[in-house]
């Protein structure tokens, strides 16, 4: 059948407009892309007496597996916290576990709030396994959870999930699987906090192990759905991974990244434009052999990171650096854990409202500990250690 | 998993399973026979669960082209006529290998550091360089539609599953390509070009 020229010119008029739609349609939205980071509100006075509390979530846990702390705080003052346990990483029996600490400074017995069953039920699929949770709060006190589900292997199989409590965590929403990524959906996993974003929603940093390892940005639009999260690219390489943002102003942020190239620095880049575009990476004077870091600006515009200074892979301390000059020059101002042969990682630090530090890290692979202080310690702390040494 | 998006890979495994079957012999009896082994296949437990969840689980987002090829192929081997002419089979193996070069390699972590062309996928994150996306293939579309080309509708297609959120996914991507297509598309194009006089 042939067709006069004017019809094929009207149908392929047609057929571009049609393509076209769904670029026209969500073009408004787009203008609200990248709204920068939203900094912490003005905090009360600083406490003048140095203030420090190490705690462990799960003292009494039978599982011989915990690890990748998560962490988040209600309106009402209470402290929500999850991590993954079971019999091993990547084990069939792990599960999303949460605790609550109240205003009294007790938390509550550990209680699974995520199974591998139930979640393969709610997405419809195969699950193997379960993995990396990481809280959201809003100031309405939702939550959100982000957390992995292993279809096969082990982490380059996973892909990201998310979920909603508006009881604070009593109960959630089934999860939604969110697409992150066009090879089968594999390989995204979340590990350090999100940034809350002006007008709402969060930049969750996030990395990408599959065959290769980099790091990408989660954005989360403010509708809470699933419609609502993409994904852009932070660095460039193979090597860099597990990046944590700490948010300098709305327009800038500096990126840490844990870096298994053998360089044995945390490598970091710079944003100056909301998180649209990265800097190329540059080599910190932190140590990091392959292991996860996570940083926050303190209220006075310091920047504090935790991370593991072990020549090995083992891990065996976690300390506290302070930078006073935007991430350039570093000092040890404390060593929160240190013992041979143990393994002390996945540092989670946030700033809480009063303007204390609360921080997660995963003891002897068993164990989830809290540590809380405030910038009196920190400042008492940093007046007897010198700089890191490059 | 929206309701949809379930029916959706429930559909593209069906025809997965009944074109491998189809394989066998043409024909429409063979079609019916095979059509009807398809359906139950897809119901048969395996490793303690139904095909599709494990499908759901392995490759979440069928694409729109890789359900037409298949379609195409089926009715043209049960004797339903050329669905798919020459012209139409190498549009789609073109598009096919062409996106994949442009997708995968960035989706590995190749390329440049604050380019990923997956993320022209969200129009919505960033409207002007998703517009290179989404013009591309509303350009390759029109091409296509006023050459006659029936792929040209194929794209169309995609993009209204697109707009109406039939998958679980958002990505405008995953409605134009899939690994399963990108690896076919790649290897026919290869064949294509050997068999070149």
């Amino acid at each position: 059948m042939t067709t006069s020229p004017v019809l094929r010119m009207f149908l392929a008029l047609v057929a571009a407009a049609a393509v076209l739609a769904p670029w026209w349609v969500a073009r408004d939205e787009a203008a609200a892309s990248f709204p920068g980071f939203a900094l912490p509100p003005a905090r009360p006075a600083a406490d003048p007496v140095p203030f420090f509390v190490s705690e462990t979530v799960n003292p009494a846990s039978p599982e011989p597996k915990a690890h990748s702390g998560t962490l988040a705080e209600l309106p009402d003052g209470r402290l929500v916290a999850a991590w993954y346990a079971g019999s091993g990483e990547g084990a069939p029996d792990v599960a999303i576990q949460m605790s609550t600490r109240d205003p009294q400074g007790e938390w509550s017995p550990p209680r699974s709030i995520f199974r591998r069953g139930e979640v393969a039920v709610s997405l419809r699929r195969h699950v193997h396994s379960l993995g990396n949770p990481l809280l959201l709060a809003d100031d309405a006190g939702r939550l959100g959870l982000l957390f992995v589900s292993i279809a096969a292997g082990k982490w380059s199989g996973s892909s990201m999930n998310l979920s909603w409590s508006s009881d604070g965590g009593e109960s959630w929403t089934r999860p939604e699987k969110l697409t992150l990524n066009p090879l089968a959906n594999l390989s995204a996993l979340p590990r350090n906090p999100p940034v809350p974003l002006r007008g709402g929603g969060w930049a969750v940093p996030i990395y990408e192990e599959f065959l290769g390892r980099f790091p990408e940005m989660l954005w989360i639009r403010p509708r809470h759905s699933a419609a609502s999260a993409a994904v852009s690219r932070m660095a460039d390489g193979m090597s860099v991974f597990q990046p944590a943002v700490a948010a300098l102003s709305a327009d800038r942020a500096l990126a840490f990244f844990r870096d298994d190239s053998g360089a044995g620095r945390v490598s970091l880049a710079d944003t100056a434009d909301r998180g649209r575009t990265w800097s190329g990476r540059r080599a910190s004077d932190l140590p990091n052999v392959d292991s996860g870091v996570c940083a926050l600006r303190l209220p006075d515009g310091r920047l504090l990171c935790a991370v593991n200074d072990s020549a090995n892979r083992r891990r065996e301390n976690l300390r506290l650096a302070l930078s006073a000059d935007e991430g350039r020059t570093w000092r040890y101002i404390a060593t929160l854990a240190e013992e041979a042969g143990e393994n002390f990682d996945y540092p989670y630090m946030i700033l809480g409202r009063d303007g204390r530090v609360r921080l997660l890290y995963s003891s002897r692979g068993t164990r989830i500990v809290f540590a809380e202080f405030n910038t009196a310690w920190i400042d008492a702390q940093a007046a007897g250690h010198g700089e890191v040494q490059p | 998993m929206t309701a949809s998006a379930y029916w959706w890979n429930a559909a593209g495994l069906f025809l997965l399973i009944l074109w491998l079957l189809q394989r066998w012999r043409p024909g429409w009896r063979w079609f019916l026979v095979s059509a009807l082994g398809a359906a139950v296949a897809g119901i048969i437990p395996f490793f303690g669960h139904a095909p599709r969840y494990w499908l759901s689980g392995l490759t979440p987002n069928l694409s729109v082209p890789l359900l037409a090829v298949l379609a195409a192929s089926i009715l043209q081997r049960a004797g339903g006529g050329a669905v798919f002419r020459p012209r139409e089979w190498r549009a789609a193996w073109i598009f096919g290998a062409a996106a994949s070069l442009v997708l995968y390699p960035s989706a590995l972590g190749l390329g440049l550091r604050n380019l990923d062309t997956y993320s022209l996928g969200w129009p919505w994150l960033e409207s002007f360089p998703s517009l290179a996306l989404f013009g591309g293939v509303a350009v390759t579309a029109a091409f296509l539609v006023w050459r006659g080309n029936r792929f040209g509708w194929v794209l169309v297609a995609a993009a209204a599953a697109h707009l109406t959120r039939r998958q679980e996914s958002n990505n405008f991507w995953d409605y134009l390509l899939d690994p399963l297509f990108g690896a076919a598309s790649l290897v026919a194009v290869l064949v294509l070009l050997l068999r070149r006089p």
